[in-house]
């Protein structure tokens, strides 16, 4: 049992206590409230974090994540803007005389490729917001980067912005500010998604086509979220068009993807949406190995696809209650069958979330929901003797409860419990013999409920301060242990003008579930295991602080943020672990500290044609296990000292766009041997060159740089819209590094005559095309 | 625990070829991964240690290995250490062992032994022994290792069986038994030879046919059963093979497999590399001083 705290507790919930009677002083009887969604024009989906500004009165406010949004004024004519990234903005004038609901309807401009006009709010907002590390994109700027074998994705494109990593080429996997890949919550609708990554990590889960928008926060974590130390990524699927049946697709290189939906009903008071994709190089290698089954080179291509099934329904019950349906399916499928070996290994996630909307009044809006999810692997090898079966998963059953009270433009409060049942199979396996002398079976479940309270108010204390504040308490309960803690969250705004914020904000995050990993890659077979009696919880805190500078008349938007993070009960595998055929995991198991700290800098332009971003990123990553590296501090794999990265987007008419992408960083940091001798062996004689490690990731890969292009003719045909993009990833064919290693070189004698290092890459220039349709 | 059965060896094996062959999959241009590119990667400085690899086995003479280690991308060849002062003590009895150079394959090793028939090891099972070696390094420095080692009881095979896999060439699947004491922690490390690779010293000109299978493996999902293993389809028709089945303590073990991990880690993105861990005392030495506990089994795969 672990309690920290308590008074501390103690004293922060009296605060916030004694700010809620502080709201309601705000609230006056002559007061009226303008309330509704603000939504797609064309499809009627609603947009999450719109901005409502009130310009006559200095004040302002934003929708939540279902687009519901709330003002609260005196009676008056009130001045209305409506803006959000990648749409037409409304201006309106609203004679606020009684109660009113509206629901505002803003035309996409991305449809037209046009210059975005509205961008201009998008710096204001970061001037304005008390929110501070956070990366809002919408799906229509992230289709707009190029990226591998032309395959849209969202997590690639967060690699793009400064504090996110990747750790690998390609891979799909993220590090946000020095944080481990375990430490991202990812949400999709609502729904915790274990594995992100199809293909040992080089494209991302997430189908371009079923995401309506992305957000990323780095730090300055609202209390409304937990569970990770890192970053939490909410993804929010398309609600699916109220207006008309409408299909869209595309058919790339590696994968197709196809995209129907329409209203519910004759009155259209619902959407759903179905949206899949796959992939098909499987078809055409295994015709290669039909082709050459005879030809005894030939090195035969093992079967691989994976596929996903996006679903989503939504219905308007009444005018206040709507409910939402969604949910995923994706799976990876491998096989491979030669002489030597048969092996099929799957592994994939399903989540689900069933949303209930409530407006309880103007002000109150109640949002609940249950969720589902699900994450395993199971590799299945048979021989002739003996077949073996490696499982693991993990899954979720949750319940979320949240309140939004938006009493005046003042304040937007939120407070919300949240618990979910996990249940763990790490590390299970199976394993016996054709004759059934000998049978061996390890699937130890492991269990834990987690929970969470938590209340948080945006505070528009004055022109010039605005405060966040909140706190969480959760928990997690096992059969033999808890814990407890506390978690607040601070951030701050100084508004010094118009052109110009400071900001800082502190966080402490807890986090219940470790995700183990013994490579230099994300891998599906990772496991997750729960904090146990021995094995605690993880704990961060960050403190981060910066400003926001409109710069260039507003046009450019610079951001400068440093932070600090610090990580306890860090988990890593021992030296030598035993990672599979083990029913004692958790004796593997070594835990450590880690921290980290850096300096991010980001110009964006979007305003204009030209519209894009320069990111700079200064960073130092350390971890530090008493069991490992003789006790000393090391760089984490992904420790980067400097990363650059360059984004433009040129809208060069009505129908073509072109876009650029720079990336330059620091080589990961590795372990290479730096001597080596010859084991003898005298049992059997096979003499083998041992490399001698240095301490751990002392040593660099080259560093990494790569350029891409894309560009994208949008066609006018008449039944629909249409468009084709041609893409080039690393245009100037950089061989990057993936792997280093030393060999021998030997001669005819197989005599050694020296070493060398080597160095594999991965991804040479790559073009792509994709036609994209809608209809 | 640890398991390398033939099967999960294979397995894993497989596992890291899987994972590689998926990336083939995708990356069309995967030239790149066939001829990897020479860089040149500059090294901090080598600190040599001092590797020391000792071996008792019962009916030969006492034989140690020492050496220093080299920088990477240094001369090739092992740096012998020809006068290094080497014990091995039971108790009772100090032998003073010699230096005598050796050749296995393309290597030459540097090796202390004994030619006086009197420091044969005796098969004195539960016998402990005291290693001491004391060398001076290329860099002047003087290192001195200890370490001690009891020869375990060996264990017999029961049986075995075989079985073809019925493709072309008809190769043979051979399973064997052993029984493994109840009611304690064991090793085994499981060694298929065929007559070539039994033959001391190995020919020079070894080719793949001549590949030695082995494996370690240990009772804890099996304590006091009978435990399987087997190699993969490898043996010929009416070919013989001997089966080493060593008895071995857990400092061997673990010695074992963190050797197969440091060699893996050389370029593998899946192993975490780190260093062998061996039972060798001493600032700036490493290795092993370990007993070979064995019976040989000869089998012959029959005729189909």
């Amino acid at each position: 049992m672990n309690i920290p705290s308590s008074k501390f507790t103690f004293y922060f919930l009296i605060g916030f206590v004694l700010c809620c009677l502080l709201i309601n002083n705000d609230i006056e009887a002559q007061n009226f409230t303008l309330s509704g969604y603000i939504k797609d024009a064309a499809s009627g989906e609603a947009l999450p974090s719109a901005t409502i500004i009130l310009p006559r009165k200095k004040t302002g406010t934003r929708s939540n994540d279902f687009g519901f949004y709330s003002i609260t004024q005196s009676k008056d004519s009130i001045y209305l803007q409506i803006r959000y990234v990648g749409y037409r903005p409304i201006d309106t004038i609203i004679y606020l005389d009684k109660n009113l609901n509206i629901d505002f309807r803003l035309e996409e401009e991305s449809t037209q490729l046009e210059e975005i006009i509205i961008t201009e709010d998008a710096g204001k907002q970061m001037v304005q917001s008390s929110q501070m590390s956070l990366i809002s994109l919408p799906m229509s700027r992230i289709k707009q980067i190029p990226v591998m074998f032309g395959e849209a994705d969202p997590i690639k494109v967060l690699q793009l912005l400064p504090g996110v990593r990747n750790n690998s080429e390609g891979n799909a996997g993220f590090f946000v500010r020095g944080g481990g890949a375990d430490q991202n919550l990812v949400l999709l609708d609502g729904s915790p998604v274990y594995n992100a990554s199809h293909l040992f990590g080089f494209f991302s889960v997430f189908n371009p086509d079923a995401v309506k928008g992305v957000e990323l926060y780095k730090g300055g974590f609202p209390s409304r979220y937990g569970g990770r130390l890192s970053s939490v990524l909410d993804i929010q699927m398309k609600d699916g068009t109220t207006e008309k049946l409408s299909v869209s697709g595309g058919i790339g290189l590696i994968a197709s993807r196809l995209t129907a939906e329409g209203p519910i009903g004759k009155k259209k008071k619902g959407s759903w949406i179905v949206s899949g994709r796959r992939t098909y190089l499987d078809a055409f290698t295994r015709q290669l190995n039909t082709a050459n089954k005879n030809n005894a080179e030939w090195n035969r291509i093992p079967d691989y696809y994976f596929y996903d099934l996006n679903l989503k329904a939504t219905y308007e019950i009444t005018p206040k209650d709507k409910i939402f349906l969604s949910g995923y399916f994706g799976r990876d499928v491998f096989g491979f069958d030669d002489s030597l070996l048969d092996i099929s290994f799957g592994w994939g996630n399903a989540a689900g979330t069933l949303r209930w909307n409530k407006q309880l009044s103007s002000k109150l809006f109640l949002n609940q929901s249950l969720t589902f999810s699900d994450y395993k692997y199971d590799i299945k090898n048979s021989l002739e003797l003996f077949s073996i079966r490696l499982f693991s998963g993990i899954r979720d059953y949750g319940y979320k409860a949240e309140l939004d009270f938006l009493p005046s433009p003042k304040h937007t409060v939120k407070a919300g419990v949240l618990y979910t049942y996990h249940e763990l199979t790490p590390g299970a396996y199976e394993g016996s013999t054709r004759d059934g002398g000998f049978q061996t079976r390890s699937a130890n479940k492991m269990f834990g409920n987690e929970w969470g309270v938590y209340a948080q108010d945006d505070w528009d204390i004055s022109q010039v301060v605005r405060l966040n504040y909140g706190f969480r308490l959760s928990g997690f309960v096992t059969p033999d242990t808890q814990y407890i803690y506390p978690e607040p969250r601070l951030s701050a705004r100084i508004k010094v003008n118009e052109k110009l914020s400071f900001k800082a904000a502190y966080s402490r995050m807890a986090q219940y579930l470790h995700l183990v990993s013994n490579s230099s890659i994300s891998l599906p077979t990772d496991l997750w295991f729960p904090a146990t009696n021995n094995l605690r919880p993880q704990v961060g805190d960050q403190i981060a602080g910066g400003f926001a500078r409109l710069l260039f008349k507003n046009k450019v938007t610079f951001t400068y943020e440093a932070y600090h993070k610090w990580m306890q009960n860090q988990v890593e595998y021992r030296e030598g672990a035993q990672i599979f055929f083990n029913p004692n995991l958790a004796n593997e198991f070594v835990s450590g500290k880690g921290w980290s700290y850096g300096n991010e800098f980001l110009f964006q332009k979007t305003e204009g044609k030209w519209t894009g971003w320069l990111g700079y990123t200064l960073s130092w990553t350390w971890r530090q296990f008493p069991q490992i590296n003789s006790g000393e501090r090391f760089p984490a794999r992904h420790d980067r000292r400097h990363d650059i990265v360059a984004v433009f987007t040129w809208n060069i008419s009505n129908r073509a766009m072109l876009s650029a992408t720079f990336v330059y960083a620091t080589g990961n940091a590795v372990t290479l041997p730096e001597g080596r001798y010859v084991a003898f062996d005298q049992a059997t004689l096979k003499p083998v060159i041992v490399p001698v490690y240095p301490k751990r990731n002392t040593l660099r890969m080259p560093d990494y740089h790569r350029g891409d292009l894309g560009f994208t003719w949008k066609f006018d045909p008449r039944w629909g819209e249409s468009d084709i993009t041609f893409s080039i990833y690393n245009v100037y064919n950089r061989r990057n590094p993936y792997i280093v290693f030393f060999q021998e070189i030997r001669n005819e004698a197989q005599e050694i005559e020296g070493f060398e290092a080597r160095q594999v890459s991965l991804f040479p220039i790559i073009p792509a095309a994709t036609w994209n349709f809608k209809f | 625990m640890r398991l390398h059965s033939p099967y999960t060896t294979n397995t894993l094996a497989s596992w890291n070829r899987l994972q590689l062959l998926a990336s083939i999959l995708l990356l069309l241009h995967f030239v790149a991964c066939r001829n990897p590119k020479i860089i040149e990667v500059k090294l901090p400085e080598h600190e040599p240690l001092l590797i020391v690899e000792s071996y008792l086995e019962p009916g030969f003479p006492k034989t140690v290995v020492v050496q220093q280690s080299s920088g990477y991308f240094d001369a090739p060849d092992i740096l012998i250490i020809p006068d290094a002062f080497v014990t091995i003590s039971d108790g009772t009895r100090i032998d003073t062992l010699v230096y005598t150079p050796l050749s296995v394959g393309v290597f030459s090793f540097g090796v202390y032994t004994s030619l006086d028939t009197a420091s044969i090891v005796k098969p004195e099972y539960g016998k402990e022994f005291t290693l001491r070696v004391e060398a001076k390094l290329s860099n002047g420095e003087t290192r001195i290792a200890t370490a001690n080692t009891r020869l375990l009881n060996p264990v017999p095979v029961l049986r075995t069986q075989h079985i073809f896999d019925g493709k072309p060439e008809n190769k043979a699947y051979i399973t064997g038994y052993l029984k493994d004491a109840p009611g304690e922690v064991n090793f085994y490390r499981i060694i298929f030879l065929t007559p070539s690779t039994s033959i001391y010293p190995l020919p020079a000109n070894q080719t793949e046919r001549d590949s030695v299978i082995e494996y370690t493996v240990t009772d804890e999902l099996f304590d006091g059963q009978e435990i399987p293993f087997g190699s993969p389809p490898f043996f010929e028709p009416g070919e013989e093979v001997r089966i080493k089945l060593l008895n071995i303590s857990k400092e061997y073990y673990d010695y074992l497999v963190s050797l197969e991990s440091a060699v893996e880690g050389n370029g593998s993105p899946f192993v975490e590399p780190f260093n062998v861990r061996g039972n060798i005392q001493g600032d700036g030495v490493r290795g092993i001083f370990t007993g070979l506990s064995y019976q040989l089994y000869r089998d012959t795969v029959p005729i189909q």
